[in-house]
């Protein structure tokens, strides 16, 4: 008979019923993608070496709980669903073309058009919110 | 003492092998009918003919079977399954309880005329001494097309062709001859392989590697003059130096009945219990069986398990799972399916090649000793079922 501890250990580990068990519990389709990607998984975890980037992790972290706890991480998982990335995309290059200084007369020509009017009913209707905020959270 | 019951298997390789080892000896006699000298592991052939590796191909059939069990030098020659005997073809009657065929596929090298020739002149992949031979035509070869041509669909391990097709851009990088030397895989489906999941991802390596895909040809006519195959339809093929995947037929064993001789010679069997139609007695497992599912080891070693079982009472199945390896160099992935799933989408990585050799390693260990293998082997199969593995696949 062996006496050590872990001897007796190992020889627990020897009983084709406990391997058996122990491999179904390691090993899952999740588990062997990870072993697949074990070296990639390695260089990120080794930029945690840097004080700074675990520090940065780590308040990362608290911020998605407190989001979380707050309801609010549900929240914008769904408006993420609902996000188009097209037309995120026409958003940006439209603001990022030059755009031609309008005057008033333009502005009235451009209230014909039922899409801006509809842009315009949204505006009003953020900033009355905003307004209704700012006096809540007590700024001027 | 009771007396035990006879077990016969026929064909000592990796699914006679397996099936032998895995019987309790107290509960049954059991002998192998086997006649040639050596086990071989053929997956050994494609490190051979592409890598010159001096990996251990073969070893005494005695060797490979564990104490106790009875070894007959002889070949199976008819069967009678009524009488329940074997008879070889050294005249030995060996009767039986139970009858398991693991006698593989013969590789006809008569089919197409010409092949002869090309194997004797080029070598091939299928069996140790074309092995070399191939080996040393491609480490001479400096110019001109390599074509690797699956000559019929029904083929022993169906990615290898198209692991011969990386394994030598790999090895005519290495000795500075791939700007002269194309690397051609001709093949009679529309992709590289028949199933998509895998053909989406070789395809764009094969393009990587400067390996060119012939798809659709059908080969029907060998050149050697003019060294050309001849494909359905007039197409033609020019090579300096090609390589035929060898037609295949079922083993040459008479039966006292038809009802058990399907296609080419292959036995009919159910394809979840390896029993031979109309009798419970008799199984047939591995490459021998008519089953609709890829002819590789993994099949052979599972069907081996299930029989294993089956004769003892449990109620075992095999689901069609197969774990094909595909090495492409460094990197290697699994064709992984079953019979209600076609293959799942699996990535070449270093981690999946490692595996590979792991199992390379092993395996004569895991021949000798399956049941110790068994919980390693169950647990690898269950996290990689193609069912859980999914679309997204690994
Ligand atoms: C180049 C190559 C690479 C491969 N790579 C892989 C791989 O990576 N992974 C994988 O899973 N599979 C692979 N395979 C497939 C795998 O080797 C076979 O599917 C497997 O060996 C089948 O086992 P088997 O027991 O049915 O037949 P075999 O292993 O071929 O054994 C059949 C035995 O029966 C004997 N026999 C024949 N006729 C008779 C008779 N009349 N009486 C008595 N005995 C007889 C033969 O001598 C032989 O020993 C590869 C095959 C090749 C050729």
């Amino acid at each position: 008979m062996s006496g050590g501890p872990l001897d007796q250990l190992v020889e627990a580990l020897n009983d084709p019923e406990i391997v058996e068990r122990l491999l179904e519990y390691i090993m899952t389709p999740d588990m062997m993608r990870l072993l697949d990607n074990l070296p990639t998984l390695i260089r990120l975890a080794s930029k945690l070496s840097e004080e700074e980037a675990a520090e940065a992790l780590g308040k990362l972290i608290s911020l998605v709980v407190e989001l979380n706890r707050r309801g609010l991480l549900d929240r914008l998982a769904a408006l993420l669903e609902k996000v188009e990335p097209e037309k995120i995309e026409r958003l940006v290059e439209t603001l990022e073309a030059p755009a031609e200084p309008a005057g008033m007369l333009d502005l009235a020509k451009a209230l014909k058009n039922p899409e801006i009017r509809r842009g315009m009913g949204l505006l009003l209707r953020v900033l009355s919110v905003l307004g209704e905020a700012s006096r809540s959270t007590g700024s001027k | 003492m009771v007396r035990r019951e006879r077990v016969v298997v026929v064909g000592g390789g990796t699914g006679g092998a397996i099936l032998a080892n895995l019987m309790p000896l107290e509960r049954y006699e059991v002998t192998v009918i086997e006649p040639r000298r050596y086990h071989y592991y053929h997956p050994a052939y494609i490190y051979i003919a592409f890598e010159g590796l001096k990996l251990e191909v073969k070893r005494p059939v005695d060797e490979v079977l564990k104490p106790g069990v009875n070894l007959v030098r002889d070949r199976a020659k008819r069967i009678d399954l009524d009488e329940r005997y074997v008879e070889t073809e050294g005249g030995r009657r060996l009767e039986y309880d139970y009858l398991v065929v693991a006698a593989g596929a013969r590789r006809d090298y008569d089919e197409l005329p010409g092949h002869k020739q090309l194997v004797e002149r080029f070598g091939d992949f299928h069996s140790e001494e074309n092995a070399w031979r191939l080996w040393r035509t491609l480490t001479t070869m400096r110019e001109g097309s390599f074509v690797i041509m699956v000559s019929h669909p029904v083929q022993i391990c169906p990615p290898c062709p198209l692991k011969a097709a990386f394994l030598a851009s790999k090895l005519f990088e290495r000795r500075g001859v791939k700007d002269r030397v194309r690397v051609k895989l001709a093949v009679p489906y529309p992709h590289p392989y028949p199933a998509i999941a895998i053909s989406n991802i070789v395809e764009p390596m094969f393009e990587r590697e400067g390996v060119e895909v012939v798809k659709v040809f059908l080969l029907e006519d060998i050149n050697l003059d003019e060294k050309k195959l001849i494909g359905y339809g007039g197409a033609e093929l020019e090579f300096d130096v090609a390589v035929l995947t060898p037609p295949i037929k079922g083993p040459d064993i008479e039966f006292n009945t038809d009802n058990v001789l399907g296609d080419d010679g292959f036995i009919k069997v159910d394809r979840y219990t390896g029993q031979m139609p109309g009798y419970d007695d008799a199984y047939a497992i591995g490459d021998a069986a008519e089953i609709p599912t890829a002819k590789t080891g993994t099949t052979a070693h599972l069907m081996a398990e299930v029989v294993a079982d089956r004769i003892q009472g449990y109620g075992s199945r095999y689901d069609g799972r197969t774990n094909c390896a595909l090495i492409t160099g460094e990197d290697a992935l699994f064709v992984i399916s079953s019979y209600e799933h076609p293959p799942v989408p699996v990535r070449p990585t270093r981690f999946k090649r490692l595996l590979t050799d792991v199992f390379t390693k092993a395996y004569w260990r895991i021949v000798k000793n399956p049941a110790a293998w068994r919980p390693i082997i169950r647990s690898y199969l269950e996290a990689t079922r193609p069912d859980r593995l999914g679309e997204k696949g690994w």
